[in-house]
């Protein structure tokens, strides 16, 4: 059918509460949250709209925006550090935007930042929302894969209940999620783990320098423990299928080890066991895991990635 | 189906009462309903940049941004820029250093760039590079478009 | 008494600037929509089809809307441009995906939409031909007798002759991709009935073609219809011949609803129906001496021109009379072809041909030079065109020769040799550096090229273009052409020629928005304003003060008392017009149908040098800096040529590395602006423009065409950087991180 724009019903909410009252009364209707709009109108436009009635969130900013820290330690954060003990809470409505411009989450993980700005332009940056981004579950989604590599939480909540769930038990299917018809994600929680000589990296690989949808992402993160071993190895990536996915076998591979060459060509080597990427109109499979394989022995063996601090401030 | 409500926010400083459907595109509601043509429809996906509007002191799409999230909003437009027949230095700039040249990207560049420098933002190349990255432009190669910014910067 | 200084050569502000910036610049789009019905066209879904016919549900009130088809079209179903061979509406095949087959008009969207969707087109298929090789087969037939819309042969001296004796014959094929134009407005017209016949207003770059097309499709006299070019916004070709087609479609409309309608295009609609830029296969076989002297060129190249012939006899006549590039041979033969396939019509696109042509030539020279282990400088100062040498037409440029000049400024400018060896340093050593350091590879590259100036000979001769001045109540001069605004400064360049024939300050010249009525035909296109244009306008100028001053019965130097006497004649009721029409100048010889003699007044010479780096982890390119130096004989407005060749530039590095067209079944899969990727500014680099001036007698007051210029330089440079950085020859634009990232891995395991 083409766009009738006058088809689309909206439900405004005065707070969470009322919105999650009316998810519970009309659960399996069909109704779908409305956050920053930037997918939602897209796929009205082209016609790929799964729903005709929506949930317009934009009155529950004030109670769904924002970053705080939760069992922050009391002697201070240490930059480029991620900490033990505790959680960062960043609710749903809060805009790529403020994940930029951050200063805690800048210190917790600057690759946050990183990503946020590699999604879109500036314009999509202060509308879409980290929860409309984690609930569309597009299979490049640039803040995906980070939320993958820091074994991040979300916070579902109903009108009954609030329950989280892993994010990576969260994503199942392409573009679902695990996600009740009356549950509302409210929050992504990111556990604060402090690892030695954190190594960091985040790419994003696209058609062109802003704007376009990656080909792939790619994120890592690593320690190194007092002896130069790999520890807590995460190896994320986007576009490489239809969902967001972490190579568990390189990760493993690489724990334990010391960064060296052979060691980034083993990972590389197990990558492509693990990754199955298609063609499709943005790029190739062979050239994904191409670049898949290349990043990942590049961090692996120790030349790429920034280490702890990184020396930006939030803009 | 008449699916019409009414949205009350403020655009250039005046007081909107506009009739739509709540899904109706910010875009719609300022070129169709209030005539304010020069907020361009450049592409309707948030991809181009040339609809670009502030929105409670952010610059964003019109094509993306719904009416109905925009009830009590403040909403300015390139129209709001100069002061009657007189541009604005941000405007002027563009003018003397040859910024606009066909004029489809250029409104919506400059509620990009005002947003921006409104709120400090930086003003060496590479920023405003990173500034511009959601405006298209396939007149200019931007150079003139930066050195524009940069001459209004320096001018404040 | 004080007289006029020159407004040529300065940065005069844009005319229309202030109206764009402050928002109140009207597009087509922008119009109000009083009263006006909303139009869409009904496509065919399949590349290659008979069509049966069109099916309406019945379930849908067809008496909401009007629907056209090619059986109601009461003149020719026709699209007029070079060989007439494309209908309006579809009628008993179809030969692309999307092909217009009916329009419908309603009174708002929403019923638009609906009635776009109860309507379906019944189709019988037929095999589609997509590729250059299939079409040449002629299994299939698409046009004609062999699928072939033109060919052009050029013969200079035995090319056959000296490539059995040269010493060396290198050979390569290159390939170029389809390219989106992007202009930032999409297509539009809105077309009115005025009682007894026809007003146009769009988005468009040739208003003339329109009057003609309309006035065949509905059988009326061309005086009843009026084409109003709408302020436009963006083209580089994209609106030249395609509006021919819309704006017919918009008139059908008007005609048969006896309203005013609105035919605007979205965004994909635009970029998957409209033309594209001729993809290419480009085969050189080259003959050298030992030392490098360039004895034989033989080009074989072969257009992908879609489904119908559109301006291709002309853009394939530009590639083949580039194709030997700024080189001096004296043994030559190209062989050109455009050739029908079902993919959309390719159309003009900013060069028109020559990117093609001068991107195989200049890549082809720089791996030739690799092959015979010279330096491609050498091999370049060796070769180039010189005084009086001769292009592949025969062509003597006499003193229209700045290639050497353009190259070895362009070295100077970029301090290109220093930067040749300092990169080449930097990737020797980068497998010793630790850390991220030891990934990227650094090159720079360059190409020389040049462009003719407006169209070729009998193409000028075609459009016979035309300029008038005509006095006003006020003492203003208002200069009336056809150039259409789109973006290049055309109403201020105007004013600044016009100015600069009447001697007086260019704030007395007016320049209108053009309409059919009114303006002369001044043809389209084809970087001329500056050129053809102005050298009508300058002279129109020299005449019109003459005739004042005649009439005054004395010289008026002061542009004051000129003005004043322009007001009291006029006032008087005389009427002051002066009219100009081109004719090439006189010693200019061209023989079309062998292509020999002189194809264009004057040449445009450049060279453009790009530096970049590679990043080998991914194959993705960031390209450093580009520096462009060309000698456009005069610069008229230096702000506006500088804002040319920066965005020619972008333009064509957007075609070098990113913008890659995605077939599938013939229809472009990435239509839309994030997909397909044209540059955004953090993918484009310092892009500085140099000028020379060497005035050109046979071009029009000494300046030759610059818009197109710009767009040629960069994808062979590229190629030719790609080269300097990883020591591979690529051979195909756009050169992807997909085409890179494999050949690098493929030559470090060898």
């Amino acid at each position: 059918m083409p766009t009738i724009i006058s088809d689309h019903q909206v439900f405004t909410p005065r707070n969470l509460a009322e919105a999650l009252q009316f998810m519970a009364q009309h659960r399996d209707e069909g109704w779908r949250p409305l956050a920053g709009g930037s997918e939602v109108m897209t796929h009205i436009y082209d016609n790929r709209a799964a729903a005709t009635g929506w949930i317009n969130l934009a009155p529950l900013r004030d109670q769904l925006a924002g970053i705080h820290e939760d069992g922050i330690l009391e002697d201070g954060i240490q930059e480029g550090c991620i900490h033990e003990g505790g959680w960062v809470r960043i609710g749903a409505l809060t805009t790529l935007t403020e994940l930029r411009r951050s200063a805690v989450l800048q210190t917790i993980c600057p690759l946050i930042r990183r990503a946020a700005a590699a999604t879109g332009g500036v314009q999509r940056q202060n509308r879409a929302t980290v929860g409309g981004r984690i609930v569309s579950a597009s299979p490049a989604g640039e803040t995906l894969p980070v939320w993958l590599a820091l074994d991040a939480e979300v916070e579902l909540s109903s009108r009954d209940a609030t329950r989280c769930v892993a994010y990576r038990q969260f994503i199942q299917e392409p573009r679902q999620t695990a996600i009740a018809s009356d549950e509302l994600l409210t929050a992504i929680m990111i556990p604060i783990r402090a690892r030695p000589n954190p190594r960091l990296l985040f790419r994003k690989v696209a058609s062109r320098a802003a704007g376009a949808i990656g080909k792939m992402v790619f994120t890592a993160i690593a320690g190194l423990d007092a002896a130069g071993h790999y520890q807590d190895v995460r190896l994320a990536f986007g576009g490489m299928g239809p969902l967001p996915l972490r190579a568990c076998g390189a990760e493993q591979l690489a724990e334990g080890h010391a960064p060296s060459d052979a060691l980034g060509a083993q990972a590389a080597n197990q990558l492509s066991a693990e990754l199955t990427p298609v063609d499709d109109l943005r790029s190739t499979a062979d050239y994904r895991l191409r670049t898949a394989r290349n990043l990942t022995r590049a961090f692996v063996a120790g030349h790429i990635g920034i280490a702890g601090h990184i020396g930006e401030q939030p803009s | 189906m008449n699916n019409d409500h009414v949205f009350r926010f403020h655009v250039n400083g005046h007081p909107v009462e506009a009739q739509a459907p709540p899904m109706q595109r910010l875009l719609d509601v300022l070129r169709d309903t209030l005539l304010l043509t020069g907020t361009k429809n450049g592409c309707g996906r948030g991809n181009c940049g040339a609809c670009t509007v502030i929105v409670n002191g952010q610059a964003v799409s019109a094509c993306l941004t719904p009416v109905v999230q925009l009830e009590g909003a403040d909403v300015q437009t390139v129209e709001n820029l100069s002061d009657h027949d007189c541009l604005n230095s941000l405007q002027q700039s563009f003018l003397e250093c040859g910024g606009t040249q066909c004029g489809s990207c250029t409104p919506g560049i400059l509620m990009a760039a005002t947003a921006h420098l409104r709120r400090g933002g930086g003003t060496n190349t590479e920023e405003l590079r990173e500034m511009l990255a959601g405006n298209l432009c396939r007149c200019t190669g931007y150079i003139k478009i930066i050195e524009s910014m940069q001459q209004a910067a320096a001018a404040k | 008494m004080k007289t006029t200084e020159s407004a040529l050569g300065k940065s005069v502000l844009r005319r229309e600037g202030a109206a764009k910036l402050r928002g109140d610049a009207q597009f087509i789009d922008d119009l109000p929509r009083d009263g006006a019905w909303f139009a869409g066209t009904v496509r065919a879904k399949v590349p290659h089809a008979r069509l049966l016919g069109v099916r309406r549900d019945e379930r849908f009130d067809w008496d909401r809307v009007v629907l056209i088809t090619a059986a109601d079209i009461p003149g020719e179903n026709v699209v007029p441009v070079v060989l007439r061979d494309q209908p309006s509406l579809a009628e008993d095949f179809i030969r692309y995906h999307g092909q217009p087959v009916a329009l419908v008009a309603a009174p708002d969207q929403e019923t638009l939409a609906l009635a776009l969707e109860s309507i379906s087109v019944l189709t019988s298929p037929l095999p589609p031909v997509f590729d250059i090789d299939e079409s040449l087969e002629a299994k299939t037939i698409i046009f004609g007798e062999d699928n072939v819309f033109r060919t052009v042969e050029i013969n200079k001296g035995d090319a056959t002759a000296a490539l059995q004796t040269a010493d060396v014959v290198i050979e390569g094929e290159h390939h170029t991709g389809a390219q989106e134009h992007a202009y930032l407005e999409p297509q539009g017209m809105q077309a009115e009935w005025t009682g007894d016949g026809i007003t146009i207003r769009g988005s468009m770059q040739c208003p003339y073609y329109l009057v003609k097309a309309v006035a065949e499709l509905l059988d009326l006299p061309q005086e009843k219809i009026l084409v109003i070019p709408h302020l436009t916004g963006g083209a580089f070709g994209g609106k030249d011949d395609f509006p021919t087609m819309l704006g017919g479609h918009a008139a059908l409309l008007a005609w048969k609803t006896r309203k005013t309608v609105r035919l605007i295009y979205e965004r994909g609609e635009d970029m998957r129906f409209t033309s594209k830029r001729h993809p290419a296969r480009i085969r050189h076989r080259t003959g050298f001496t030992h030392d490098g002297q360039l004895v034989g060129m033989q080009v074989e190249m072969v257009l992908n021109g879609g489904a119908y012939g559109t301006m291709s006899p002309l853009v394939i006549s530009r590639a083949a009379i580039h194709a030997a590039g700024p080189y001096q041979c004296d043994n030559i033969h190209i062989s050109a072809r455009v050739v029908a396939t079902n993919h959309p019509p390719s159309g003009a696109f900013r060069g028109f041909g020559a990117p093609q042509a001068l991107f195989a030539v200049d890549a082809h020279l720089d791996y030739c030079a690799s092959q015979l282990g010279v330096d491609p400088l050498e091999l370049r100062r060796k070769n180039l065109i010189r005084r009086n040498g001769t292009q592949a037409t025969g062509q003597n440029v006499g003193d229209d020769a700045s290639a050497g000049e353009v190259l070895e400024r362009a070295l100077q400018e970029s301090d290109f040799v220093a930067r040749r060896e300092a990169y080449a340093e930097f990737n020797r050593e980068a497998e010793s550096r630790r850390g991220a350091d030891r990934f990227p590879r650094r090159g720079i590259g360059l190409s020389l090229f040049m462009h003719g100036t407006g169209l070729s000979g009998y193409e000028e001769v075609f459009f016979h273009s035309g300029v008038a001045l005509h006095g006003n109540a006020d003492g203003s001069i208002t200069a009336l052409t056809s150039q259409v605004e789109v973006g290049q400064g055309t109403r201020t360049i105007v004013a600044q020629l016009a100015a600069e024939g009447l001697g007086i300050p260019v704030e007395y010249v007016l320049t209108e928005q053009p309409d059919t009525n009114q303006h002369p035909d001044s043809g389209p296109m084809a970087s001329r304003t500056a050129t053809i244009i102005g050298g009508l306008l300058i002279t129109a100028g020299k005449r019109f003060r003459a005739e004042v001053e005649r009439r005054q019965g004395s010289l008026l130097p002061d542009p004051l008392v000129f003005r004043a006497t322009v007001a009291k004649l006029v006032a008087g009721g005389e009427r002051l017009e002066v009219r100009e029409h081109y004719s090439p100048p006189p010693e200019m010889r061209w023989d079309e149908e062998k292509h020999q003699g002189d194809a264009y007044p004057a040449y445009t010479w450049s060279c453009c040098v790009a530096a970049l780096e590679v990043d080998t982890l991914t194959g993705e390119v960031a390209v450093l800096d580009v520096t462009a130096v060309q000698d456009v004989g005069k610069v008229v407005n230096p702000m506006f040529a500088a804002g040319q060749v920066q965005g020619g530039v972008a333009q064509g590095l957007g075609w070098a590395l990113l913008e890659n067209v995605v077939w599938k079944n013939g229809v472009m899969q990435n239509a839309n602006l994030a997909d397909y990727s044209i540059p955004t500014a953090m993918d484009l680099p310092p892009i500085r423009a140099v000028f020379l001036e060497h005035p050109q007698h046979r071009a029009p007051h000494g300046a030759k065409g610059l818009g197109e210029l710009p767009m040629e330089g960069p994808a062979p440079a590229v190629v030719n950087a790609l080269r300097s950085a990883l020591g591979i020859h690529f051979r195909r634009v756009p050169v992807t991180p997909e085409i890179i990232l494999p050949a690098w891995e493929a030559r470090n395991l060898e």
